[in-house]
């Protein structure tokens, strides 16, 4: 009996997560069904790197920024930045570790930036970050200028990580996408820091009044998401071997899916790391069986927004049967306890 | 979101009308006026071209368009939300409005209200979702913003409007001239401008949209239905989205599925520079729509000037930035003075 309500409560505290496994396993049978080249470990395995690597990523900082309430639209931006200066920098003949060093420490700066100019004012971040995306674009452009780099501008240690695959099979860039999960789920559900960046997101004022430097967590969050954008520059030279100042300017809203669909509560303080797994898998899924279907781009960014705006308009539809229900509960209860009186 | 700021209250001001914050809150508008008067007279004196008749029309007619979308996005930002959706709106609108132009000519000027009216259904969804359903309207636009833009695309099919499509009552109307010397474009800018300024400032609904934006829960608790006033507050953005969308194609004469991409970043930017805070529940439309005639000249005497597209795009970026972390500063201190007013009333 109480293993069985253990279960249950489980399956309800993460009944968000639960829902998404479950989605997760239809969309890969739909997709075997909906074409036989999709059912192989080597493809599956690819077109997840190829289409959730660096969304993946992304969404990672995206998150942690969510987490305490705030939006940083300007990531896609400093991964553009990055791109074009780490082409600029192989051209240069500079080594690797230390162009890699450099711009990831470029990356963690422009984010903090952001979160600085947002604290120390507090502004409203969504105005902000669109207008610092508009800047790093132009900083983007000014270092890429308008043509940008082709293949030939990248040395083979800047394209490993985001080219080889470990025996062919495995790509490094999805191990390095499982490695920064394991650390985020580290940083996010096992540290101090991690808790504290709930806590800000759940009520700023309280935490801040339980003695914890708020704006400090809250311009860290947006170096982390500079810093995720940075390694993400790193696995798209690889993947694609080139760079421009429009590079992913379009997968904000695909990075957006996967946090709203993950169950991240976009006003900041709800959300696993798990949910987001399971929401990434399950785009890249559907994405990917999408694509073996032959349906075309535009509809594709349709049928993803759409996911998004369903994932927006669920859980408002669940909240409000179960505030009737609870009302129901509770009138039952009321007549039982006047019953017994 | 600005619980982190804790604004000093130990302030004393003697006459908190005379602060210069007030004093700039008050005359926000005539600051934006001021601003675009100084870099006109910049561009007059670095370019030659700038002070010809057929350029200040140029910018002019330019900025129409802009000023309508500043006014739309004007309206939904005063209660506290975003609608990053317009470009996409304003596309599905142009592009099913033209189409139905193409393909029933005989129909004729009524068609004017098919992209009015697909706005406006634009519009609505968006309202419905971020008012009703209380989720974070940036998430909520940004959604809406890909799946008009597909719907457009899949609609599309390949096909594009093209100048001969696009009937002459349609051109006669937008670029002709009622008036003799005024486009008819400037006359129905600035009859949206007047008409959405003054229900904004002496209509029932227009006070609660401020009531809003300038404090939600302090609005419900007064007794205002937030989310009808919010939904009511998107489908006006929808509607005059969707008639910027038909003055947008016809000035044009081109629709394309991608029609306008990219163009929420100027009118959101027009909105801020133009004095309407993101914090909502301060500022007027009319600074919006000076916001954009600011924005077009500037671009314009940059082009002029001969600077790179790299300029420019770090110019908007910084307007919007900085215009919203002076406005924030502004309102810190008013905050600030309102607070301690209110400390030395209860002492008395």
């Amino acid at each position: 009996m109480s293993a069985r309500s253990g279960f249950r409560e489980t399956i309800g505290r993460y009944s968000w997560e639960s829902i998404l496994v479950v989605f997760v396993l239809c969309s890969v049978v739909a997709a075997s069904l909906l074409s036989p080249l999709y059912l192989n470990a080597f493809q599956i395995l690819y077109s997840l790197q190829q289409t959730m690597g660096i969304a993946g990523i992304l969404a990672i900082g995206f998150m942690v920024v969510v987490l305490v309430g705030e939006i940083d639209l300007s990531l896609p931006a400093i991964l553009a930045i990055c791109t074009v200066s780490f082409a600029r920098l192989s051209v240069l003949g500079m080594p690797f570790g230390w162009s890699a060093l450099i711009l990831l420490a470029l990356a963690t700066a422009l984010g903090l930036a952001n979160g600085i100019l947002v604290v120390s004012f507090s502004l409203p971040s969504m105005a902000v970050t669109l207008g610092m995306m508009g800047v790093y674009r132009a900083v983007a452009l000014w270092i890429g200028g308008y043509e940008g780099f082709g293949a030939d501008a990248f040395g083979p240690a800047y394209i490993f990580v985001g080219e080889k695959a470990i025996a062919g099979v495995v790509p490094v860039s999805l191990l390095l996408l499982v490695a920064l999960f394991v650390i985020a789920y580290l940083l996010v559900h096992r540290s101090v820091y991690g808790r504290l960046l709930y806590a800000t997101g759940n009520n700023r004022r309280a935490t801040f009044l339980s003695g914890h430097n708020v704006k400090a967590i809250i311009a860290s969050t947006y170096g982390i998401g500079g810093l995720m954008a940075g390694i993400g520059a790193l696995v798209y030279i690889g993947q694609y071997q080139s760079a421009r100042s429009d590079n992913e300017a379009n997968i904000l809203l695909f990075v957006v899916a996967c946090i709203a669909l993950g169950g991240v509560n976009l006003a900041g303080g709800k959300g696993t790391l798990f949910g987001l797994i399971m929401s990434i898998l399950l785009l890249g899924t559907i994405q990917n069986g999408m694509g073996l279907a032959n349906i075309n781009g535009p509809v594709q960014v349709l049928v993803i927004g759409l996911i998004l705006l369903a994932s927006m308009i669920v859980p408002l539809g669940i909240r409000a049967v179960g505030r009737v229900r609870s009302r129901e509960e509770r009138t039952l209860q009321n007549s039982a306890s006047a019953g017994s009186k | 979101m600005s619980g982190a700021a804790l604004p000093d209250s130990r302030m004393t001001v003697e006459a908190p009308g005379r602060h210069w914050s007030v004093i700039i809150l008050r005359n926000r508008v005539i600051g934006v006026l001021i601003f675009e008067v100084i870099i006109a007279v910049v561009f007059v004196f670095s370019s030659k071209q700038f002070l010809t008749i057929s350029n200040l029309n140029t910018i002019f007619l330019n900025a129409c368009i802009l000023s309508i979308l500043a006014c739309a996005e004007g309206v939904v930002i005063i209660t506290r939300n975003y609608d990053v959706s317009v470009a996409s709106t304003l596309a599905l609108a142009a592009f099913v409005g033209f189409d139905l132009i193409k393909k029933y000519p005989e129909v004729g000027p009524v068609l004017v209200l098919v992209p009015i009216l697909i706005g406006l259904v634009c519009g609505l969804i968006n309202g419905a979702i971020v008012g009703y359903g209380k989720v974070s309207s940036i998430f909520v636009t940004l959604a809406t913003l890909s799946v008009y833009r597909g719907i457009v695309t899949v609609y599309a099919q390949g096909h594009q409007i093209e100048p001969k499509d696009i009937g002459d009552w349609v051109r006669n109307t937008v670029t002709g001239s009622v008036l003799p010397g005024i486009s008819n474009l400037a006359l129905i800018t600035l009859a949206v401008i007047v008409v959405v300024s003054v229900l904004l400032r002496y209509t029932r609904i227009g006070r609660q949209i401020y009531a809003i934006g300038s404090n939600p829960s302090a609005s419900t608790f007064y007794g205002l239905k937030v989310s009808r006033v919010v939904l009511g507050a998107y489908a006006l953005c929808g509607a005059l989205t969707g008639l910027s969308g038909f003055l947008f194609a016809a000035r044009s004469s081109y629709v394309v599925p991608w029609f306008a991409q990219g163009l929420e970043l100027q009118v959101i930017g027009s909105v801020v520079v133009g004095g309407i805070s993101v914090l909502g529940g301060s500022g007027n439309v009319v600074g919006a729509a000076l916001g954009a005639m600011v924005l077009t000249t500037m671009d314009n005497g940059l082009i002029l000037v001969g600077t790179s597209e790299v300029i420019r795009q770090l110019l908007y970026g910084a307007a919007i930035v900085g215009a919203c972390t002076f406005d924030a500063i502004v309102l810190q201190q008013v905050s600030g003075l309102l607070k301690s007013r209110r400390r030395r009333g209860t002492r008395r």
